[in-house]
């Protein structure tokens, strides 16, 4: 009778069921929503959307640079050119290391050649 | 103990004994439920890009690590890992015990990464040609002369991998050795909605780049949201979460993954518009027409052993989008291996540690054993 006895459900075993279902209707959801966002009507709307949206930010960008420029401090646009001529100087200062680094090794093998050059000369003199 | 079981027993006997076991399955409940939510709310960094590691060069916010042997002998051919230009690099190093390259180090493979770092707005210029005509070559010089090696393997994960086959399409002349792909879109037309968002109707995207310079990662990581729009409302992974609360390994795991799938970074601007009309509206990777400073992306000129793993249900990246790839290089030795899983799973899923990083592994150790040129000087691993 013990074994038979019915078990109570556990908050573990009423998991299972519902994940499954979760993930099911998770799916579904998913493609239907993928359908309804590959439509031209809901490009259209993105487009619109963005276009509104960006017009805002350019115009909110132009009256912060304006006001920045009044109160004679530098703008975003300032810092980001002298970042910019901050990088190229970088950019040369690298290749101008990788150069110096290919001719020094050029060096080191030209010295090895003339050392070893000079050793068989000094062999063929013996 | 025989006159026990042989006595019949009454209902308040038998429930007693599962009302007790439900006591203590609640408490183990109500634990878990606790411990989520504690994991859920932690604001602590996960324990990511833990292998260690040597910065060999930098150039703005970009960086080149080698990482440390941990092996007496090592493969002759080094390999150079690139990674997205939306995303972090550590996917790739997650934590220790579940990190790719910690596991191809510990196979004696020699690696580098390259790290593009957070651009800043200055980079907003940087240029596809940037990346695979200036530092990717640049980054290669280094590595061949640092591991004093002939040739090299390449890597790249996502757009990493685009810029690889760039790279490698744009160089036919480089001792490149290998070249492994990961989830990397070829044909721009089979990416399915991301390419539809792409066109002119739903994106002006002079006007984009024009007014934020970087395309802010809020942007990009919107784009990948909508493309699962329920997963994001959805209860599954938080119960995924709760039922394995218990085991610190999993939490570990899933908070290294948590923060990284939030952890985008801005786009280059002009690499955007770029990737935008010429590979997205324009699909001309495929098509062959794709020109990089005045050089044509010959993917025919790829000549080196090619390895291109796509997953199977990568809803980023879909498979139509990467499958093709051995078809449009022209290397003799070359395979597609599609794995089980979606984009992530692939660089650092349960799958991809059992199945995926040693058939990675093996398949660069049979083609990194020694370099045709340096045959007789390096003989083998050493």
């Amino acid at each position: 009778m013990a074994e038979s006895a019915p078990r109570i459900p556990t908050p573990q075993d009423l998991l299972g069921p519902w994940r499954q279902m979760a993930e099911q209707a998770e799916q579904q959801w998913n493609q239907y929503l993928n359908q309804a966002m590959g439509t031209e009507a809901f490009a259209g709307m993105m487009g619109r959307y963005m276009e509104g949206y960006l017009a805002f930010q350019q115009s909110l960008a132009r009256n912060v640079e304006r006001y920045m420029q009044s109160l004679n401090l530098p703008t975003r646009t300032d810092i980001t050119a002298i970042g910019e001529r901050l990088a190229s100087m970088e950019a040369q200062l690298s290749a101008l290391a990788a150069e110096q680094r290919r001719l020094l090794k050029k060096v080191e093998a030209l010295e090895a050649g003339g050392g070893a050059k000079k050793a068989r000369g000094n062999g063929n003199g013996a | 103990m025989t006159a026990q079981r042989s006595a019949p027993l009454t209902p308040p006997d038998v429930f007693s004994g599962q009302l007790q076991q439900f006591q203590a399955e609640l408490q183990r409940a109500m634990l878990q439920s606790m411990r989520t939510l504690e994991v859920l709310s932690a604001r602590d960094e996960a324990n990511v890009g833990k292998t260690p590691k040597d910065v060999l060069w930098k150039r703005g916010t970009a960086q080149l690590y080698r990482y440390r042997r941990t092996t007496a002998d090592v493969y002759p051919v080094p390999l150079l890992m690139v990674h997205s230009l939306v995303s972090k690099p550590y996917i790739l190093d997650l934590i220790p015990g579940n990190s790719f390259i910690e596991y191809l180090v510990g196979q004696g493979i020699d690696v580098y990464l390259i790290d593009w770092g957070t651009p800043r707005p200055e980079d907003k210029s940087l240029t596809l040609e940037s990346y695979a005509l200036d530092m990717i070559p640049e980054v290669v010089g280094v590595v061949l002369e640092e591991s004093e090696a002939s040739e090299f393997s390449l890597f790249g994960y996502c757009m990493g991998g685009l810029l690889a086959l760039l790279y490698a399409g744009t160089h036919p002349e480089a001792p490149l050795r290998n070249l492994i792909t990961l989830a990397t879109p070829v044909d721009f037309s089979q990416m399915g909605l991301q390419n539809f968002w792409s066109q002119e109707l739903s994106m002006d995207v002079d006007r984009l780049v024009d007014v934020y310079g970087n395309i802010p990662p809020e942007l990009i990581q919107q784009s990948f949201r909508m493309l699962k729009p329920a997963s994001e409302f959805s209860p599954v992974r938080y119960i995924n979460l709760w039922q394995n609360v218990m085991n610190d390994r999993f939490v570990e795991q899933y908070r290294a993954f948590d923060q990284w799938t939030n952890d985008h970074i801005p786009f280059p601007g002009e690499c955007f518009r770029q990737t935008t009309i010429e590979l997205a509206r324009g699909n001309k990777l495929v098509k062959g027409t794709l020109e990089l400073g005045g050089r044509r992306v010959d993917l025919k000129a790829i000549r080196c052993s090619f390895l291109a793993v796509a997953a199977e249900s990568d809803h980023i990246v879909q498979l139509p989008a990467t499958q093709m790839q051995p078809d449009l290089v022209g290397s003799d030795d070359k395979e597609l291996v599609v794995m089980p899983g979606g984009h992530v799973g692939l660089a650092a899923g349960r799958k991809a540690v059992q199945t995926l990083w040693p058939k990675v592994a093996a398949w660069l150790g049979e083609r990194s054993q020694t370099a045709p040129a340096g045959a007789a000087r390096r003989g083998g691993r050493r």
